[in-house]
């Protein structure tokens, strides 16, 4: 009997303990590489960014660019496509990219389409509202010598507890009047998550 | 007394146990409140319920994208996808405790079919939220599911892929622009169509002729030939028109439930009780004043309704309208997935039941005849099947793909009807839900 109603108390302790699951949250280093399942993240988002700035700012077109115009060239990040099996944030990914054209100082960024709308909007709105000495001026706009477009692409393996994930950014800078495509590159990062069966 | 007070701990666990399965009279509300046609209702049945485990999650998110609620339904259903993954990994414990008591004590992570079908559910809710990229992702991740599942045995021996999701999947690359991709789904939609017997449904005419249109998009020369052969021939859109894929959810998927099997085990003349042998008889001495019940054994295993009868179902848009091909049919692959696991299910029973048997032998040998009553009744209170599942799916799926003028269409399905925009050379989708 002792053996049954250890049993017993044994199979409650079990179930309770499943039960009494404690959550906590803890704040960390907001560039600190926190893998949790292997499906794309910040951290992926940020290194690739990074990654594809600095190759695409040590190729040639920047000093060709500088050759016939005289100024850095005015950049501005266009559609990413997300063809990836994970609903990718792609505008975090196009905010890295920006941060790192930025940070490099090699271009001049200019604002894509949806913050344009917003900041069109702030200039009709200071006609009529703002002091007419700080007020801004239509047609003053930077226009863009090149637009970087591209796609994400993944591409998994997977048995038992092993997958492999596969990502890669391929992207496009164009000259914006000739089409003309003046850098093709990207990045690619590659995980392998494991997961054990008890 | 004492010996009664040192039972207290088991009857409290089995009283426990009573309480730990809410499943059912929640899947019963909510199944009512659909059948209703009220989904606000259904998603009100989850209110009083911490929703964590995934038969609850998936659920609660298909229910509330019928409500109209896209943003609770993805993050639940998403929720329910990281739970299934992370429950490949066993949980030692729940596994032991559920071949002492039963198997509801281990974590639930879904059936292979309904893994898959998450994906449809969540392409479907992106599409009525107007999101039809992030459809797209729900598409290829289907099909990596459905890739990964095939390679665990035959496809066309059990559930290990599904010809209707490897088309919807097609469906949705095709619209994306990413024919080939499409043009591998179709084909293997058509080669798991061909095994009615694991699948259920048939391949729709429109499989053949989207085959057809994908090897010309694509300059498959060989197979375009072939394909003619077998299906004829397949117009392509006119100018101005689109195409609309017009999708319809029917019915309630049968729930699933108990077949108990209890017989008593009788003490025979010499007061041996071979309980095996004498389970054979016991039901011819059912009657006998002279035996007594030396053991009541309970076995519960889980079945799958019967489902109800395929309606025919036709859509109607101005200028036109007929009859849709049923392309899936759920009823039968819940049936088809428990079959394929019966024999696991049986053996688990089984020695469920013999631990059981061997727990109330012991406890009778060591405390005597009432303490061996107990644990039998506790072990016969305690033994049910694993009826649980993803309560709120649809019996059937019902398609349609017909090229249509771009513009504003109202398509009517039965008594439920909705508009759709088309555009030029595009492909859009209508999903519609009929109980």
């Amino acid at each position: 009997m002792k053996r049954i109603l250890t049993a017993g108390l044994l199979i409650a302790a079990v179930l309770i303990a499943g039960c009494g699951q404690k959550t906590t949250v803890t704040r960390v280093d907001t560039g600190s590489t926190i893998d949790l399942s292997g499906h794309w993240n910040d951290t992926d988002s940020r290194l690739l960014a990074e990654a594809i700035v600095v190759d695409c700012t040590a190729a040639r077109w920047i000093g060709d660019h500088m050759r016939d115009a005289g100024e850095p060239p005015v950049v501005i990040v266009g559609a990413i496509r997300n063809k990836t099996q994970e609903h990718i944030a792609t505008d975090i990914f196009i905010k890295d990219l920006e941060r790192a054209f930025v940070a490099g100082g090699m271009v001049d960024v200019v604002a894509g389409i949806e913050e344009r709308d917003q900041l069109r909007d702030e200039r009709i709105d200071q006609k009529v509202h703002a002091s007419p000495e700080t007020v801004k001026e239509f047609g003053r706009e930077l226009g863009a010598d090149f637009m970087l477009i591209g796609v994400i692409n993944e591409q998994n393996d997977e048995q038992g507890g092993k997958r492999v994930i596969f990502y890669q950014a391929d992207l496009e800078l164009v000259n914006v009047q000739t089409n003309q495509k003046v850098w093709i590159g990207g990045n690619k990062i590659k995980k392998l998550r494991e997961q054990s069966r008890y | 007394m004492r010996r009664f007070i040192s039972f207290l701990p088991l009857l409290w666990l089995a009283l426990w146990l009573a309480g730990c399965s809410p499943h059912g009279a929640r899947d019963a509300r909510m199944r009512e409140a659909l059948l209703a046609e009220d989904p606000a209702s259904a998603l009100a049945v989850f209110d009083d319920e911490e929703c964590a485990s995934v038969d609850c999650l998936l659920s609660r998110g298909h229910v509330a994208m019928l409500a109209g609620d896209y943003r609770q339904a993805q993050l639940d259903l998403a929720v329910a996808e990281w739970l299934i993954q992370d429950l490949w990994t066993l949980n030692l414990g729940k596994e032991a405790a559920s071949l002492a008591v039963n198997d509801q004590l281990r974590d639930y992570g879904g059936e292979r079919f309904e893994r898959v079908w998450v994906n449809f559910v969540r392409a479907v809710g992106y599409l009525e939220a107007g999101e039809p990229w992030e459809a797209a992702v729900e598409g290829r991740a289907l099909t990596h599911k459905l890739t990964v599942l095939s390679d665990e045995g035959d496809d066309e021996s059990e559930y290990l892929n599904d010809p209707f999701l490897q088309y919807f999947a097609g469906l949705l690359a095709e619209a994306d622009g990413e024919v080939n991709r499409a043009w591998i789904n179709y084909r293997a939609a058509e080669r798991l169509y061909a095994a009615e017997n694991i699948y259920g449904a048939v391949a729709p005419v429109s499989l053949g002729e989207d085959l057809i249109r994908a090897a010309r998009k694509l300059s498959f020369h060989e197979e375009l030939e072939s394909l003619e052969e077998r299906y004829g021939e397949a117009a392509e859109p006119a100018p101005g028109e689109g195409e609309l894929v017009i999708l319809v959810s029917e019915g309630l998927i049968p729930e699933k439930y108990t077949q108990r099997i209890d017989f008593p085990i009788f003490e025979d003349e010499d007061g041996d009780t071979d309980a095996w042998n004498l389970a054979a008889h016991s039901y011819s001495h059912w009657h006998s004043p002279d035996l007594d019940v030396a053991y009541w054994l309970s076995i519960a295993l889980p079945a799958v309704a019967e489902g109800t009868p395929a309606p025919e179902i036709r859509w109607s848009a101005e200028g036109g309208g007929g009859s849709m091909d049923l392309v899936a049919d759920l009823g039968h692959l819940s049936r088809r997935n428990l079959e394929d696991r019966y024999g696991t299910v049986v053996i688990r029973t089984v020695a469920r039941a013999l631990v059981k048997y061997w727990a109330a032998e012991k406890a009778e040998e060591k405390k005597g005849e009432l303490a061996g009553i107990l644990v039998n009744l506790l072990g016969a209170a305690t033994e049910w099947a694993d009826t649980r599942g993803w309560a709120s799916l649809p019996e059937r799926i019902y398609m349609r793909r017909v090229p249509v003028e771009a513009g504003r269409h109202r398509v009517q399905v039965g008594h439920v009807g909705a508009e759709v925009e088309v555009a030029p050379g595009e492909i859009s989708f209508l999903h519609l839900r009929l109980y």
